[in-house]
Parts: structure tokens; sequence; C-alpha cells
């Protein structure tokens, strides 16, 4: 149809619409209607309030000693119930909520950061750059994670910057391949030889050309980043190379339940349960972010 | 396709190369070495530990240990365990063995929970199947591995004593197939609840994709029966994006769960691993890793010739 046909107020009137469902506000009323991320919004919320106000929330501290009630069953003092040394379950999941979600943010963040600058430079500038960022993406692949992972951690002192920095680490491959196959396949498009035309450089154009259109798969792997990263860190503090007692993560409150399996299971509920929420809060949250922003995953 | 196969064999080459490398100079720059342990005993005198490591050839520059290593790695000396004495090579073979025994069983397990359920909820969509499905999956994805296998080993081995808590067999009876798939149960369950949630998830989303392709709507108008629309149109095409996911997921069948076999006590590869790295270990860590880094290349090649055999379209060069 001949464009000059269509009556001025019409054009008037899709522009208005084209104005008022912008991306960002249409994705987000998609996702307050997905019921399963909203619940997840709502669980890690709260979550994240407890750890914050955790010392205004419960009366005692993370590793206060109460040595009558030792491995209490919960009751209406302890609502979880205490550890071996009479410790309250409840503080301590609270507190360790602190360090395990820190954490996981932190070290997702040092993932889609090394990620996306080694998957955009890969995809941008092919040939000897690629190859060599690809073998390294093979290289660190070819081991199991928590190989890398205990190999790395028996070198660097516990702390909690080298387990951010570790977990990281061997969690950046996957952010790496799915940037570098977007900047592929889109990096012959009009629009970038038109920046090129215009002079732009190459940074440039990568930095405010290409990533945004991968923007929205890449807060989806970041949000599920973090739900994987909490279990990696767990997983750390359970065998014991993550942060180290009496500083309470959910990971290592687990590694010392261990001893008390059939005495006393509630020490091992707790913890686990709290990890348990976490992920599957995040995982929910991520669902609910593919869906409402990802336009291959509409159906 | 054969051009294909030997240049990725022979890029695999080049980077067990480095790995070695890389993971050699790791560990000798690990805190302590090998003999840390004889340094706090009394017993053992300093004059001893420097003809222990002369004798180990720990003495010698990094590169000069690698290169010995390499040439006797090569020749099919995988040297002996320091802490065990045992031949590393023989070593690591036996706990391959349980590790496949573990990993390939509840692999299996997984495949036949994720697979139907995985197809009957994509079929019927936002049903209450479907929804039943979908927090399977979601309670496996969810799930650390560790904290699972507690929880069996609380109810089923503790809470009701139907299953042993670790181990591969009952200690000083002979062989029997009963009591090694009585102790198989639960690190089994363990490891396949969370990998079925995984396969779940995805095979799901890759049949939802191809169920809304025109190829099925012709599919259905020629008048083929809808369950062989589904099983052969359908099942096929999702086939192929859900086969990435589990080869990603094979290399677990060599390297094992440290997690897993830790909690149960299970003789695997993961195992051996962990307790080498406490021990500094490094002969038992370098064959893991390397036989490790093999098994893991050699599947993700499989995986490419798998796509070719299963999708004509995809070809090699």
């Amino acid at each position: 149809m001949n464009p000059k046909n269509i009556p001025s107020a019409n054009i008037i009137e899709l522009a208005d619409h084209a104005h008022v469902d912008g991306i960002w506000l249409k994705g987000w009323r998609r996702f307050t209607r997905h019921k399963m991320a909203m619940f997840g919004l709502t669980a890690i919320v709260l979550l994240v309030l407890g750890a914050v106000f955790a010392p205004t929330l419960t009366p005692y501290e993370f590793d206060q000693l109460d040595l009558p009630n030792m491995s209490s069953s919960p009751t209406p003092e302890h609502l979880l119930g205490t550890d071996s040394l009479g410790r309250d379950l409840l503080t301590r999941v609270l507190y360790g909520g602190r360090i395990s979600i820190t954490i996981g943010v932190l070290a997702m963040l040092v993932a889609i950061v090394v990620g996306t600058t080694f998957g955009s430079l890969a995809g941008y500038f092919d040939g000897k750059l690629d190859d060599i960022i690809s073998g390294l993406i093979d290289l660190m692949l070819s081991l199991p994670t928590l190989f890398v992972l205990i190999l790395l951690s028996t070198l660097f002192p516990y702390n909690l910057m080298t387990i951010i920095l570790i977990i990281g680490m061997v969690r950046w491959m996957t952010t790496a391949r799915l940037v570098r196959g977007t900047i592929l396949s889109v990096k012959n498009s009009e629009f970038v030889l038109a920046a090129q035309v215009c002079g732009a450089t190459s940074l440039r154009i990568i930095y405010y050309h290409l990533l945004p259109n991968i923007l929205s798969p890449i807060i989806v792997s970041a949000t599920l980043g973090i739900a994987g990263s909490i279990i990696t860190e767990s997983t750390l503090s359970f065998l014991g190379l993550g942060v180290q007692p009496p500083t309470p993560t959910w990971g290592n409150m687990l590694r010392e339940a261990q001893e008390q399996l059939s005495t006393a299971p509630w020490v091992t509920i707790a913890p686990g349960l709290a990890i348990f929420l976490a992920v599957m809060s995040i995982n929910f949250i991520g669902d609910g972010l593919r869906d409402a922003f990802d336009p291959h995953h509409n159906q | 396709m054969t051009h294909y196969i030997l240049r990725h064999i022979l890029i695999s080459f080049f980077l067990l190369i480095i790995l070695s490398m890389l993971a050699y100079s790791i560990l000798v720059a690990m805190p302590g070495g090998p003999l840390a342990a004889y340094s706090e005993d009394p017993d053992v005198r300093p004059e001893d530990i420097e003809a222990l490591k002369h004798q180990l050839g720990l003495d010698q520059p990094v590169l000069i240990q690698y290169l010995k290593w390499l040439g006797k790695f090569i020749r099919g000396d995988w040297g002996f365990s320091f802490s065990s004495k045992l031949p590393v090579l023989e070593l690591v073979i036996s706990r391959l063995m349980n590790t496949v025994y573990l990993m390939g069983s509840s692999m299996l397990v997984a495949l036949l929970i994720a697979v139907p359920l995985g197809i009957i909820s994509a079929v019927k969509q936002y049903s209450f199947f479907d929804y039943l499905a979908t927090a399977v999956a979601f309670f496996g994805l969810s799930m650390p591995t560790f904290w699972l296998g507690l929880l069996f080993i609380i109810l089923f081995a503790v809470n009701w004593p139907l299953f042993p808590a670790g181990g591969m067999a009952t200690i000083g009876q002979p062989f029997s197939i009963v009591d090694r798939l009585h102790h198989l149960v639960l690190p089994c369950l363990t490891i396949a609840v969370v990998t079925a949630g995984i396969y779940l998830r995805y095979l799901r989303a890759s049949m939802l994709d191809i169920l809304h392709q025109n190829f099925m709507l012709v599919a259905r108008s020629k008048g083929i029966s809808e369950k062989r629309v589904i099983m052969t149109h359908g099942l096929k095409n999702a086939a192929i994006p859900f086969i990435t996911i589990v080869t990603l997921q094979l290399p677990r069948l060599f390297t094992g769960a440290v997690v897993t076999e830790a909690i149960f006590a299970w003789p695997g590869m993961g195992r051996l691993f962990w307790d080498s790295a406490l021990a500094r270990d490094y002969p038992v860590l370098m064959g893991i890793i390397i036989i490790s880094a093999v098994l893991v290349m050699f599947s993700n090649l499989s995986a490419d010739l798998l796509y070719a055999v299963i999708d004509p379209r995809v070809r090699y060069r």
C-alpha cells in the first residue's frame, strides 16, 4: 500500500502505540504476569531483606553458644532448632545468606564481564584472536568445573575475594560462547557497515551497536548465573574449600551438619532449604525474564 | 568429513599439551607440595626429606620435571601414587570403571524420567501434567546435589533403613548383583533427579519449538497418525538440540561427581581426585586430569559426528 493513502490521524495513532509499548515496558508487563517469576521475586526479596536486617530480626548472634540447648529440635525460642554447639540455626541461615548471596551476585558479575569481553572480542575480530579465545574456552571446558575449582582453591588463600574470582573464572565460558555466536551472526548487518562507514571505532561498534542486541540473553544468563554461583559456592564450602567457619555460609553449615545426620536432621534441613529456595526463586525469575524479553522463546 | 575429524584430533592434541603444561605448573606451585605431611612429622629428619625429594626428582627445575613426566607418560608409565604407592594407571582405570557404573546408570535413569515427561508435557502444554513436569524440572534444577544426597541418607538410610548409606558393596561379602544394586540406588537417584531436571527443561523447550513448525501441520494434513507425527516428525527434530545438552553432560560419565561420591563413600574418579588434591598427590592428579580431558574432547567430537548421523542437513568440511 502507498503510505500516502493512510489518513494522517492513523499514522499518529500508530506512532503513539509504538511509543507506549516500548520493549522494556512490554517486557516488564509480561514479566509481572508470570506467576512463578513473581513468586521467585518475592521470595528472593524476602531472603535478601532477612539477610540485611538479620541483626534486628533475631535476638541471637550467629556465633552465640547456648550450651544447655545443644542440638535442640525446633522450639519457640529456636524456630529452626540449634546445632551441636547450641547456635541458633535461623540466625545462622540469615547471616549465611549475606555471604552466600553476595558471593553469588559478585561471582556472576565477574563471569559476565569476563565472558562478554572475551566473547565480543572473539566474535568481532575473528581470525587469530578468535582462535586463541575459542581455544581457551575449549581448554577450560575440557576439565570438570569442580576439578578446576579444587585445583585453584588449593593454590590461593581462602578469602572472600579469591573465592569470588575463582568461581567467576570457571563460569565465564558459557556467556562468552553465547556472546561470540550472536556477534558473529549480526556483525555483517547493514547497520554495522553504516557505523563503520561513519568512522566509528571497533570498540564503539561493539559497545553501542552490537552488545545492545544481545542484552536480553545476557540478562537471562546473568540471572541464572547467580543461581549457579550460589550452588558452586555452597559446594566449595561444603567440601571445606570455601568460606571458613566460624563465618556461617549455607555450604559450610551443611558441612558441619554432616556429623549429625542421624541424631539431628534439622541441622541439615535448614541451610539446605535456604539454598534450595534461593536457587529456585532465581531460576523462576530467570525463566520469567526469558519469556518476557527473549523473542526467540516467545510461544 | 575425514578432514574434519583429523583437524579436530590435531587441535585436541595441541590443547592437551598446553593443558598438561598448565596443570603441571599449577600442581608444582601448590603450597606445601607432596612432602608437606613429612615436614611436620618429628620422626622424619630434614635430611630424609631432602633425600626423598631427590629420589622423587622434586629438586629439579619444573620444565625438566615436566618433560621427564611427559616422556614417561607417553610410554604408558604414569608413575606411582605418592600416598597409596599404587601404579597411577591401574588406580585410575579401576576408579574409572566404578564411576562409569554409577554415572552411566544415573544418566540412564535421568533419561528414562526426562524423555517421556518432556514429550508429554510439550504435547499437552499448560495441562496439569505439564505443570507437574515443570515442577519436577525446577526441583531438579534448583536442588544442590549434596543436600539431596544428605536428605536421601536421612530419609532412606537412617529413618527408614531401606538402603545402605555408603560404599559400593557390603564389605566382607562375596560378590552379588543384588547387593551391588542395593548400594547403587541412593547415589544413582541423587544424580539422576538433578540431571533429569536439566534434560526435561531442554527437551520440553525444543519439542515446543518443533510442534509449532509448519512441517508438522503438513504431516498432519497428509493424514499421518498423531502418534507418528509426534514421534517421527517431532521428536527426531527436537532431538538435535537435546543431544547437545546430553553430550555436554557426557564427560561427567567419566569424571564422576566429586560431591556425590564423597557423600556416599563411592570409590570413583571424583573422590579419587578430591582425596589426591588434599594429599597433593600429583602423579594421580595429572593422570586424572589428562584422562578426563581426553575423554571430554573425545565425547565432544562424537557429539559433532552424531549430529551428522541424525540430521542429514549437517555437513562438516
